[in-house]
């Protein structure tokens, strides 16, 4: 297994957020996502698997190897890459540097200065970043700051991002598609589904349910820091309490 | 003549100082109230091991840049935990903690009465002069090289969200720390060329307040840009030489100084909050 979240607890002033929630993920497993109503607990457990929160109990494996406890910056070079609720981008930096950021290619060090030979070494990075630039229909912005992006280009942007991250195997999704327009949700979706086709494992938190009952392959169904229900796309979706507390439909007795 | 050379060595020496402080608080985001503080130490680990160990010039320079860098690194340690605000407070703490150091340790520093007769590098006066102004114009295309580099990628990368930049799998820490090493050998630079160039030191130059003056240059001028140091440098330095030969009487024009240099501050945040070329705002 990829990953591996054994049985893992994080309270806020007393209050549950994540209450012993179990489960791991391999990319073979398709396309999971984390579903339930606001406030269960889903960003927590990305920020846990992160390495932005510290369990109280419990533990993360990822590779077989325990990460809960690592800055988050160790566990991101481990192969762990994740979005964010609100959309994070480097703001008043340009869409290239945004990208060319998300690369780990050994030059971001004081000693690069000396050998001033970094243009000539970045530049497979640059073509690379360049050719996401195109894909995603932003090649002329390239030079723009991201803060003067729309708000779908931003979330292109943030694709973009998970795109350069190739050494990734793990990709932590926090609501990819909220807020887009129906097109700009399949373009997302069919990036996503490019990265699980180049063999990556993949958790989406995600609230749209007609993208759940889409493109689902396993559903993990989160409710008050628990998980409920979780297996199959289609027998999670069809599961009674699911079903009550999601959907609010009372199956009759 | 000589007064001219003594206002273009004094902004050649300012000038690399804010170069410094760019590199931490325009590009990396950290801002620093403690530069002149670096200053400060190394001027004095020049002096002290000049005069007092007998170590030659050359090397003596050497040592006060590694004892700024190592002091950098042992601040940087207690600091770098902080962000944003509360690492200005603290750094503004230690700036004047290390001033009253150099005032009480007297058997040391010589306290209130400085150091004197601190040896000038190079010997002649001229080719020191030259050097602190290549150094300084060095010191420009430095922060320009930084800024267009990957490394420069990574700092903006921090000044603009830590927490994105380390889901990236950037040691914001480590990073944070190499830029406050650097800005503090530039500092360290500038240090030894002031007491090089005056020949005499004392805590007075390296007072809280003057910290303040070399973060207003980088306000002033713009920070995160090359050249913004540079014009903020030879405003804060030109504009208080220039008030004296309004004639007027000493204790009025220190006040003036301070009038006018309030005065430029305001204005800019109105009218030009990235300063004069700047390319990031920094309240």
């Amino acid at each position: 297994m990829l990953l591996e979240v054994r049985n893992i607890t994080k309270s806020f002033d007393g209050i549950k957020a994540v209450d012993g929630v179990s489960f791991s993920l391999d990319p073979s497993q398709g396309l999971c996502f984390l579903i339930g109503p606001n406030g269960s607990g889903k960003t927590t457990i990305l920020d846990l698997i992160t390495g932005n929160l510290r369990p109280d109990e419990g533990e993360v494996l990822f590779e077989g190897y325990p990460i809960s406890g690592l800055s988050p910056y160790k566990i991101a070079a481990k192969g762990v890459a994740r979005t964010f609720q609100q959309g994070r981008l480097f703001y008043q930096l340009s869409l290239l540097d945004n990208l060319l950021l998300a690369a780990s290619n050994g030059l971001e060090n004081p000693r690069s200065l000396l050998s001033l030979r970094w243009r000539r070494e970045e530049r497979l990075l640059r073509e690379k970043a360049m050719k996401i630039l195109l894909s995603l229909g932003l090649m002329e912005d390239r030079g723009k700051r991201a803060e003067e992006l729309s708000f779908g280009q931003r979330k292109l942007l943030e694709m973009g991002r998970l795109l350069m991250q190739d050494n990734c195997k793990l990709f932590l999704l926090d609501e990819p598609t909220a807020g887009l327009h129906p097109k700009l949700i399949n373009r997302t979706m069919e990036l996503i589904e490019g990265l699980k086709e180049r063999g990556k494992a993949i958790l989406i938190v995600e609230h749209n349910l007609d993208v759940v009952k889409r493109v689902a392959e396993r559903i993990i169904f989160l409710d008050s820091g628990k998980i409920i229900a979780e297996g199959p796309a289609e027998e999670v979706l069809n599961d009674p309490v699911v079903r009550s507390i999601y959907l609010g439909i009372k199956d009759a007795a | 003549m000589e007064y001219i050379i003594f206002i273009c060595a004094m902004v050649a020496i300012y000038t690399i100082a804010a170069e410094g402080l760019n590199i931490l608080v325009g590009l990396t985001g950290l801002t620093s109230v403690m530069q002149a503080a670096f200053l400060g130490l190394s001027a004095y680990i020049y002096a002290l091991s000049a005069l007092k160990l007998g170590v030659p010039l050359g090397p003596s320079l050497l040592i006060a840049l590694v004892g700024s860098a190592s002091a950098a690194y042992l601040l940087g340690y207690l600091t770098l935990r902080v962000r944003g605000d509360y690492f200005a407070l603290i750094t503004f703490a230690l700036a004047i903690i290390i001033y009253h150091s150099f005032n009480n340790l007297i058997s040391i520093t010589g306290g209130p009465m400085g150091v004197v007769n601190v040896p000038q590098l190079l010997g002649s006066p001229r080719k020191f002069l030259l050097l602190v102004v290549l150094s300084a114009v060095a010191s420009v295309f430095f922060v320009r090289l930084v800024g267009a580099s990957p490394y420069g990628r990574l700092l903006k990368s921090i000044r603009e969200d830590e927490m994105l930049a380390a889901s990236l799998g950037k040691n914001v820490q480590a990073v944070k720390m190499s830029a406050f090493i650097i800005s503090s050998i530039f500092a360290g630079l500038a240090g030894v060329f002031y007491a090089s160039y005056v020949t005499f030191i004392d805590p007075t130059s390296f007072a809280p307040m003057e910290s303040i003056i070399i973060l207003a240059m980088l306000l002033i001028g713009g920070a995160g840009s090359a050249v913004g140091p540079l014009l903020g440098a030879l405003f804060l330095v030109a504009i208080p030489e220039l008030l004296r030969f309004l004639g007027l009487p000493g204790n009025v024009a220190a006040a003036t100084r301070q009038l006018i240099f309030g005065l430029l501050m305001t204005v800019l945040m109105v009218f030009r909050p990235k300063g004069l070329i700047g390319e990031y705002r920094l309240y």
